[in-house]
């Protein structure tokens, strides 16, 4: 029997770095885009107006804010601009109204009650959507591997998660979380440009002009252009930098010489060419490691490095492979041997070459000896699997013919309050 | 056509006749309602097997226009298994749209054992003291919500109230068997087969020193148990070149030299020799059916006594007394074998005791020794408590038990599989039932 019913219901799934969107029953979504909004600031009849096409953004103007609609936990902090992101996303990219799509929100793993309260109120009050769920994102990512009990261990932007989910449910005293992600390893390569005399410009600053075999690169003037946006564009051309280049090795890096690792050569878009060394599997390194071992190695290289300022939220971390068996050790005894059998390894952090390999060795070695540990990501393993793991799961969620029963409606809102999310979304 | 082609292309007359025989041919083979172009794909041969009439052929035609499509609908449907109006709108079948949501059927609940106020106050306010009636109708609302998954039941608990999983399943299983017997319905699983508490955080207390096991530990036992099954092999080798011996040795009073000495098909009544007419010469000579080995010391054995077989004289009395001269050198050699065995044997199991004593000492030593690597996942449940009678009664650690043990019949107790044995007994047990060192067996080898 077909257990699919499509009542055309939106799943949005929004990440610090990347907000996806689509129709439910879909396997990709129809519109990945950063989750930045830019606000004009220059004086004028279209000062304060806030700018989500992410093409828009690009576009080079000054005095042009750019600034994320999530905080660094993935928590919505200003309710009102992100209720215009989410009304101008699914107008364009979906051409619907926001008061005929039953609506599946994702949130993150750490449950926080305020945040639900806020959310399912605004989307109740001010964009009058007809029902709404509200699930959190490792529940989805299993789902989208078509499991209902495994351990999800997801490494996105900013931060990394182990949480078990256990019969679609995630067990909530057992979900670790450490704010640490890609965003760690794009800044310690930033600097590390830096410190090598490579200045990464944005490319608004140069034209360049190509004559035959010569490039010539020319400065312009970068003045009226905020730092918002200067940053905005400089963290894309590090990224780019970052998903080409960067390693995970496959034995711990203290036991490993730097210098011989292959060396990758890169050229900036402003023409800069350069070599990275050993530093490609360096910065990786933290998530097998932890912090502290990559500052020991950056004082045994030498040359000017600077220490973490503020590590103190990090102490904790000594690499994903503890955290997993840390979270799966929280969990009741009974269900640790299925867990162990079923790690998940998503988010955009996991695609770092290397990651998993590295992963279910080292999860081998200090796992109990009579269970059987594997690592696995979805399927294919294609950047949208990780990346949106948790929409794929959203939409098989949403388009289940068994789930249509329990949408949260807009009259159980008006008859019980906004607390009866807690009841109605586990 | 013919003509046109004619004028057209000037053919002789004779091609003319044979293009016209073979349309003429053609023509009169092509049946009816099959196209001429279907009909020249097979060359004019008609198929071996007949087709399916698809039904927009000639005949099915009017058939197939009258077929219609059924109408979709962007329709807004009732979901009963929902508590409110809510409509949600999806596709359906027009000629489908007055029937009942499909997937409302999924919608089974859990049949929770309830019960109501004055059930609570007969049956189960007295049933456990640490539980009050608010928190055990809070219990029954989380198992309702949670399907009795207690896992999740645990994980969403209120803090508050600090309960184990054990507890929370404890409670529920307590009070729906009370109810179920008090109404009687005693075939119900929960009465059958009733949730063990204790049973429960045994299994629990023993699973997590399991999982708290290092890579050691495991590859050590891994070594015991295949050292054991080696040492089983080699006593069963030796039982059965006991049994064997015994037979012979029986064998020999009634006289049974000349079968082999494994053979043990026990005919000891048989007369000695062979049946029918025979060269005394020839049996004199002739080889005892024996091994190589024994054959060479008994030819080492005769040439010390200078006899030589095939020098004698082969009288009747000669003969007689030469198969005595074997008997007794087989037996001779057998009983030689037997002691080597034994000796060896003896020194094995003074060994043994002298290992036992040793492991006993440095076992005293490491009792209060670390848990492992991994205390960090540091055990949530305290050891269970063990009563008088579960003491196993393998336990003892006094050298002078151990040595009483240390016969082989008294060894040959089963290890028992039950989880209140500890591991280090169960090592001492295993070790005791076969001949062979433990962990300290290496090091005297060595």
């Amino acid at each position: 029997m077909y257990a699919g019913d499509d009542v055309s219901s939106v799943v949005v799934d929004v990440g610090t770095h990347t907000t996806r969107l689509g129709y439910a029953g879909e396997d990709q979504p129809q519109s990945i885009t950063s989750s930045q909004i830019g606000i004009i600031t220059e004086e004028g009849d279209r000062s304060g107006e806030i700018i989500t096409d992410e093409p828009k953004i690009d576009y080079e103007r000054k005095n042009f804010e750019v600034e994320p609609i999530v905080n660094t936990d993935g928590y919505i902090t200003d309710f009102d601009k992100f209720q215009v992101y989410l009304e101008n996303k699914l107008k364009n990219s979906l051409q619907l109204d926001l008061t005929e799509a039953p609506l599946l929100f994702t949130e993150p793993n750490m449950h926080n009650k305020d945040h639900r309260l806020k959310l399912t109120e605004i989307l109740f009050e001010k964009c009058n959507v007809p029902c709404l769920f509200i699930c959190k994102n490792a529940v989805l990512s299993s789902f989208a591997c078509g499991k209902s009990t495994c351990l999800v261990l997801d490494s996105g932007h900013n931060s990394t998660y182990a949480a078990p989910v256990f019969e679609g449910y995630i067990l909530n005293g057992s979900t670790l979380k450490y704010k640490i992600g890609g965003s760690y390893v794009s800044s310690k390569l930033h600097e590390y440009l830096k410190n090598k005399g490579i200045s990464v410009n944005p490319r608004y600053s140069f034209t360049k002009t190509v004559d035959g075999e010569n490039t010539k690169i020319t400065p312009k003037d970068v003045t009226g252009f905020t730092d918002s946006y200067r940053d905005y564009h400089i963290e894309k051309i590090i990224r780019f930098f970052k998903e080409e280049c960067s390693l995970v090795s496959d034995i711990p890096i203290a036991e490993k010489k730097l210098e011989n690792i292959k060396s990758f050569e890169y050229e900036l878009p402003d023409g800069k060419k350069f070599e990275i060394g050993g530093e490609r599997c360096l910065y990786p390194e933290v998530f097998f490691s932890g912090v502290d071992v990559i500052n020991q190695e950056l004082q045994k290289t030498g040359g000017d490095f600077q220490m973490d300022e503020d590590n103190s939220h990090l102490k904790g971390f000594i690499g994903v492979q503890h955290a997993i068996t840390e979270s799966i050790n929280q969990a009741d005894l009974d269900i640790r041997k299925e867990l162990y059998s079923n790690i998940l390894a998503t988010g955009g952090n996991c695609m770092t070459q290397g990651f998993l390999s590295r992963l279910q060795k080292e999860l081998l070695e200090i796992a109990p000896q009579n269970l059987r540990v594997k690592a696995s990501s979805s399927h294919s393993g294609s950047v949208t699997e990780y990346c949106a793991s948790s929409f794929t799961g959203g939409s098989i969620l949403g388009s289940l013919g068994s789930f249509q029963q329990m949408w949260f409606s807009k009259q159980e809102y008006e008859e019980n309050g906004a607390i009866m999310v807690e009841r109605k979304c586990p | 056509m013919k003509n046109d082609v004619n004028s057209i292309l000037q053919l002789k007359k004779r091609e003319k006749k044979a293009e016209a025989k073979s349309k003429q041919k053609k023509e009169k083979k092509r049946p009816e309602g099959v196209n001429r172009e279907v009909f020249s794909l097979t060359n004019g041969i008609p198929p071996l097997m007949g087709t399916q009439e698809a039904s927009a052929t000639i005949k099915g035609k009017k058939r197939a226009l009258n077929w219609k499509v059924d109408k979709w609908v962007w329709t807004p449907f009732f979901n009963p298994a929902r508590g409110d109006n809510l409509k949600l709108k999806h596709w359906q079948k027009d000629k489908n749209k007055d029937e009942v949501y499909s997937f409302a059927k999924i919608n089974q609940k859990i049949a929770l054992v309830d019960f109501d106020d004055e059930e609570y106050d007969k049956y189960l306010k007295d049933l456990n003291d640490d539980w009050n009636k608010e928190e055990t109708e809070y219990l029954w609302e989380m198992c309702e919500r949670f399907d009795l998954r207690f896992i999740i039941i645990h994980d969403r608990y209120d803090k508050k109230y600090q309960r184990t999983v054990e507890e929370l399943k404890d409670r529920y299983y307590s009070c729906a068997k009370k109810l179920l017997e008090e109404r009687e319905q005693e075939d119900h699983n929960i009465v059958k087969k009733p949730f063990n508490y204790d049973y429960e955080v045994k299994r629990k207390y023993y699973l997590e020193k399991l999982y708290l096991r290092t890579k050691q530990q495991n590859e050590k036992e891994k070594h015991i148990i295949e050292y054991i099954k080696k040492l089983d092999q080699k006593l069963k080798k030796y039982e059965k070149e006991e049994k064997n011996l015994a037979k012979i040795l029986d064998e020999d009073k009634q006289g049974n030299l000349l079968r082999k000495q494994e053979d043990d098909s026990g005919k000891g009544e048989k007369k000695e020799g062979v049946s029918g007419a025979y060269l005394r010469s020839q049996h004199i000579i002739a080889p005892v059916p024996m091994s190589e080995k024994s054959q060479s010391q008994m030819d080492i054995i005769f040439n010390e006594m200078e006899l030589i077989p095939s020098q004698l004289k082969p009288t009747e009395k000669v003969l007689e007394l030469f198969t005595e001269i074997k008997k007794e050198i087989i037996r001779m050699l057998s009983l030689h074998k037997h002691i080597k065995k034994r000796k060896e044997e003896i020194s094995i199991l003074n060994d043994k005791l002298k290992d036992m004593e040793d492991f006993c000492k440095i076992s005293e030593l490491n009792k209060s020794a670390p848990v492992g690597a991994r205390s960090t996942g540091a055990m949530r449940y305290p050891p269970p408590q063990i009563g008088q009678d579960h003491v196993p009664p393998s336990m003892s650690r006094n050298p002078s038990a151990t040595s009483e043990r240390l016969h082989p019949s008294a060894a040959r107790q089963s290890v028992q599989k039950s989880p209140n044995k500890d591991a280090k007994s169960a090592k001492g047990g295993k070790k005791r039932k076969a001949g062979g060192g433990g962990p300290g067996s290496k090091r005297s080898r060595n």
